[in-house]
C-alpha cells in the first residue's frame, strides 16, 4: 500500500528549525480564505493571446482600411494575408489571389510578425512565480450582492465580487508589410492610406485596439530577366501591445476571484489571566 | 489532321496503363485535403486537417536518395519524391493534383510542391484548341508532381507518437 510521501521542508521552515523554533508555524503563503471555486461562476477569464494582436492587424486592414486599388476599369479590394502560409491553404483555401494556375495576382499585402520585445516602462507584474501586481475588475451583479432590508437590519453591505488579474506583459510588437502591385499608381494609394492611419488605435473596437504606428515605406519597382515588374513597398508596424496569457503557469493568476466584506464585528473577550490567551 | 487523334491517344493510354498497373506496378495513396471541412486561420494553417478518402492510384516514382540535415535540434531526414501519373487516371477518379496535397508512399508521406503538366501529345491539347478543325486532336498525357517528405504528425492520417 502506498504511504503519502512527506511534503518537503522549504527554505524557511528549516532555517527556523536551525534556530530551534517551532517551523509548524511558518506561513507557506497559502490562505484558505482566498482560495474560491471558479466552478459555478460564468465569468469567463480576461486573455489577450499574441493572437489576438495580430488579428487586430487584419481585422483593421480589412473592415476599417479596406484598401482598394483600380485596374482595367474595376476596382479591386486589396487581400491581406499572413506571410508564409501552408502549401495547401495559399494554394487551394486562398485562391482568391491567384488565378486557376496558381499564379499570384497583385495587389496584395502581405504581412507577418517580425520581433516581439518587451516594454518595461509600463506597468509590471514583478514577478512571474508569484505576481505581486494586479488588475481588480468587479462583477455588475453577483447573487451575493442582494440587498434587502434584511441585510439593512443586520448591519450587513452588499458582498461585491471581484476578478483580479495579473498586470499585462506589455509589449513592443514590429510587424513587417509588404505592398504588391502590378502599378506605383496603385502602390501610392494604398501607402496613403496606411499613412493615413498611423499612429492611431488598430482593431476592432468590440475586442482589443492596439496603438500602431508606421514610420518609414520603402518603395521599388523590380523589373527581373523572365518575370513579370512589380512594385514593392515595405514598411514595419510598430505596435504597443500587452498579453495576458491563459499559459498553464499564468493561470491561477489571472483568475481569482474574491468577495469584499459584508460586515466587520468586533467583539469583546475578557481573560482573567494574561497567560491564558 | 490525320494524327494524334482520340484513337491514337487511347492507344497509348491503354499501352501506359498496362505498363503502370501489370508491369511497374508501383501504387501511392493520394490524400486530397477537405477544404469544407478544415478551418484555416489567421496564418494560413490548420491545426486539425480533413482530408477525403485516399484513392489508389499507380504512377511511376523517381526516388531521390535519404538526406540527412543537421538542424539545431539534431539530424533530420529528408526525402524527394517524384511521382508521375497518368493523365486519364485521374479524371477516372476525379482528382486534380494541387500544391499542398500529401502523397502516401511506403507508409511516408509526402507533401506536394509542384505540378508539372507538360507532356502533350503531339505538342497539343484539344482543351484549348483555337479552331474546330484541330478539335479532338492532341491531348495532356501525364501530371508530375514533384514531393518532399513531410512530417506524418503534422498530416495526422496515422498515429507515428
Amino acid at each position: 500500500m502506498a504511504e503519502n510521501t512527506p511534503l518537503p521542508k522549504t527554505q524557511d521552515q528549516l532555517s527556523q528549525e536551525s534556530l530551534g523554533l517551532d517551523s509548524s508555524t511558518v506561513d507557506q503563503g497559502i490562505v484558505r480564505a482566498n482560495q474560491l471555486s471558479r466552478l459555478t461562476d460564468n465569468v469567463e477569464n480576461l486573455t489577450i493571446g499574441i493572437k489576438d494582436i495580430d488579428e487586430a492587424i487584419y481585422y483593421y486592414f480589412n473592415e476599417v482600411l479596406k484598401p482598394q486599388v483600380s485596374q482595367n476599369g474595376k476596382v479591386i479590394n486589396v487581400p491581406l494575408v499572413y506571410g508564409s502560409p501552408e502549401r495547401w491553404a495559399a494554394m487551394q483555401k486562398d485562391g482568391y489571389y491567384r488565378d486557376k494556375n496558381g499564379k499570384m495576382q497583385a495587389p496584395l499585402i502581405v504581412f507577418r510578425r517580425d520581433s516581439i520585445e518587451k516594454n518595461r516602462n509600463l506597468g509590471n507584474k514583478l514577478d512571474g512565480n508569484k505576481p505581486i501586481n494586479y488588475g481588480v475588475f468587479e462583477k455588475k451583479f453577483s447573487n451575493k450582492n442582494i440587498y434587502d432590508k434584511f441585510g439593512v437590519l443586520n448591519n450587513r453591505k452588499p458582498v461585491k465580487e471581484y476578478y483580479a488579474v495579473a498586470i499585462p506583459d506589455y509589449v513592443n510588437i514590429v510587424y513587417g508589410c509588404v505592398i504588391f502591385t502590378d502599378y506605383m499608381e496603385q502602390n501610392n494609394k494604398i501607402i496613403e492610406g496606411i499613412n493615413f492611419a498611423s499612429d492611431s488605435y488598430w482593431g476592432n473596437p468590440s475586442k482589443f485596439r492596439f496603438r500602431a504606428m508606421i514610420d518609414t515605406y520603402t518603395t521599388s519597382a523590380e523589373i527581373v530577366q523572365g518575370n513579370d515588374r512589380i512594385i514593392k513597398t515595405e514598411f514595419n508596424i510598430n505596435l504597443l501591445g500587452h498579453i495576458v496569457t491563459d499559459a498553464i503557469n499564468a493561470q491561477a493568476y489571472n483568475s481569482k476571484k474574491s468577495y469584499s466584506k459584508a460586515a466587520v464585528k468586533v467583539t469583546t473577550e475578557v481573560v482573567g489571566n494574561i497567560n491564558d490567551i | 489532321m490525320l494524327f494524334g487523334s482520340n484513337r491514337d491517344f487511347d492507344l497509348l493510354v491503354n499501352i501506359n496503363r498496362e505498363l503502370l498497373k501489370d508491369i511497374v506496378e508501383q501504387e501511392i495513396l493520394y490524400h486530397k485535403l477537405s477544404l469544407e471541412d478544415t478551418d484555416v486561420n489567421l496564418y494560413g494553417e490548420a491545426m486539425q486537417k480533413s482530408f477525403w478518402n485516399a484513392v489508389k492510384l499507380n504512377c511511376l516514382i523517381t526516388r531521390g536518395d535519404q538526406v540527412i540535415d543537421i538542424q539545431e535540434f539534431g539530424p533530420d531526414l529528408g526525402r524527394e519524391a517524384s511521382f508521375a501519373f497518368l493523365r486519364p487516371d485521374l479524371e477516372d477518379v476525379s482528382v486534380v493534383p494541387e500544391v499542398g496535397d500529401i502523397v502516401q508512399w511506403h507508409n511516408d508521406f509526402y507533401e506536394v510542391d509542384t505540378v508539372r503538366e507538360n507532356q502533350l501529345f503531339l505538342g497539343r491539347d484539344k482543351s484549348y484548341n483555337l479552331t474546330s478543325a484541330t478539335s479532338g486532336f492532341g491531348s495532356s498525357l501525364s501530371i508530375i508532381v514533384d514531393c518532399h517528405l513531410t512530417r506524418a504528425d503534422k498530416v495526422g492520417i496515422s498515429e507515428v507518437r
